[in-house]
């Protein structure tokens, strides 16, 4: 991942922007939490809406694959579908892993 | 608020710094927002919900807000519907943030009054261009309706405080010596928080000395106060200056000028020239400098171009700016000394700023008795 450019995107310097993919990774792991908890309590429309928190962010940053990851989770819940759910939320988790690492 | 009707909310916020209001559920959103934000001179406001970000529109009256359209609870055409309906936050312009795929929503939130759409991710180019953009369409619109009050209110609170002294502005970090020739004295300065980084210096000299100077100095300063502010480009604060004053100045009269505005949080420095003497650019690690840019004057031309100088600066840096009494101390024109000014600044060794304008001053042989004209020399310090 190149953040240099990322932030540049974002025209914040690489330290600001290294602070706030940190604070992206504490947020998001709070939504995938919101989001396993809707879906433990079948409440579709509280999982759309976790997805589309992720999926907002993750895109703003530039983290795309997260952000389309995200935004499949909330177009199936939304129609009723919560089939990739936990394996989205799993796929997740491996690409927040993933930009932890190279922080 | 920028413009106030009311005089009581112009005491609330005496400074001009613009405030944006950013809404939005996911703190990593308005933490970006408030970031980038804030580095081009914005103060930013966040609320995480609907509820709270009524409460804030009300109790700090924001110049503008970012409104993110999906947020659980209530959520931002609900928020904007009673923005509306309340007297305090009706006329603060709100922008909606949304996801793509939100299409519809764009048409209910022009309906309920919103003044543009934003779709997520967010590209910050166009979140400053658009937030720059609706703060002055707003602020002109406002200002036809208060206008005539704070103008009155800013002339008469320029005159009050004509000279602003280092110790009212310790942030800034400056330091002034100013010797006026005669009681209403042709050369002015300012200096003029723009944002909680960013800061204006100025130094007028306007031509002759009469009275008419006098009554000049508080109105440059006012339109100064007004026109120095984030939204604008230095050059282009300039540029209105400019243009009001050709309309305000006889026809054989005019003021040469330079400004200065000085980023510390990007750590830049833009220097406009409105033929004014030279600068002098003084590098904690490197050898002085001078910076010329030759440039119009202010008020003789409606259409002028400015010279422009836009420097990479460090914690220690030194840049001051003078009247052409630096150079005139002996008589003779200024051009001539130039040279010995940089000369005297190499004989200077003080390390506090005001010692150093001092050593200035004595050295170019302006602490002497008879001045031949106003002098004005501004020390300013990254």
């Amino acid at each position: 991942m190149n953040f240099e450019q990322m932030a540049d995107n974002l025209m914040l310097d690489q330290e600001d922007f290294k602070d706030l993919v940190r604070f992206f990774l504490k947020v998001t792991g709070e939504d995938l939490a919101r989001l396993a908890s809707a879906y433990d309590s079948a409440d579709l429309a509280g999982a759309s809406a976790a997805a589309h928190s992720i999926k907002g962010a993750a895109a703003n940053l530039g983290f795309q694959a997260v952000a389309d990851v995200a935004a499949n989770i909330e177009r199936l819940t939304r129609s009723g579908d919560a089939s990739t759910v936990i394996s989205g939320s799993e796929k997740i988790l491996d690409l927040l892993n993933e930009i932890r690492s190279e922080l | 608020m920028r413009f106030a009707v009311n005089f009581e909310d112009f005491e609330l916020a005496p400074d001009l710094t613009l405030t944006v209001l950013a809404v939005d559920d996911n703190p990593a959103n308005t933490t970006l927002l408030s970031n980038t934000l804030a580095r081009f001179g914005y103060r930013v406001i966040v609320a995480n919900d609907g509820p709270q970000a009524r409460q804030m529109a009300r109790q700090q009256r924001p110049d503008l807000i970012l409104l993110d359209v999906m947020m659980p609870g209530e959520d931002g055409l609900s928020v904007m519907r009673a923005l509306k309906a309340e007297t305090a936050t009706a006329e603060i312009p709100v922008i909606f943030i949304s996801g793509v795929d939100e299409v519809d929503t764009k048409v209910s939130a022009f309906e309920l009054g919103a003044v543009d759409y934003i779709t997520k991710p967010f590209h910050m180019q166009e979140v400053l261009a658009r937030v720059k953009l609706h703060l002055r369409l707003s602020l002109a619109t406002s200002s036809i309706v208060a206008a005539q009050t704070s103008k009155l209110r800013q002339l008469q609170e320029a005159q009050e405080a004509l000279l602003k002294k280092p110790e009212d502005l310790p942030e800034a970090q400056f330091s002034v010596i100013y010797k006026p020739l005669e009681e209403a004295g042709g050369d002015i300065y300012e200096v003029i928080k723009i944002s909680e980084s960013i800061y204006g210096y100025f130094i007028g000299d306007i031509s002759g000395h009469d009275i008419a100077t006098a009554y000049l100095t508080s109105a440059a300063k006012a339109l100064l106060e007004q026109n120095c502010s984030p939204i604008y480009e230095p050059h282009e604060s300039m540029a209105i200056v400019n243009k009001v004053l050709a309309n305000l100045l006889p026809r054989d009269k005019y003021m040469t000028a330079c400004y200065a505005r000085l980023n510390r949080r990007s750590a830049h420095l833009e220097i406009i020239n409105c033929g004014h003497p030279p600068t002098l650019f003084l590098p904690l690690d490197g050898a002085p400098q001078l910076i010329e840019s030759s440039g119009d004057v202010l008020g003789m031309f409606p259409q002028a171009s400015f010279g422009y100088t836009n420097l990479r600066v460090k914690t220690g840096d030194r840049l001051v700016i003078f009247s052409d009494g630096l150079l005139e101390a002996q008589g003779g024109v200024w051009t001539a000394r130039l040279d010995d000014l940089l000369q005297a600044v190499s004989r200077i060794d003080s390390a506090s700023l005001p010692d150093f304008l001092n050593g200035l001053l004595n050295e170019m042989g302006c602490l002497d008795s008879g001045l031949y004209d106003d002098l004005v020399i501004m020390g300013i310090e990254v």
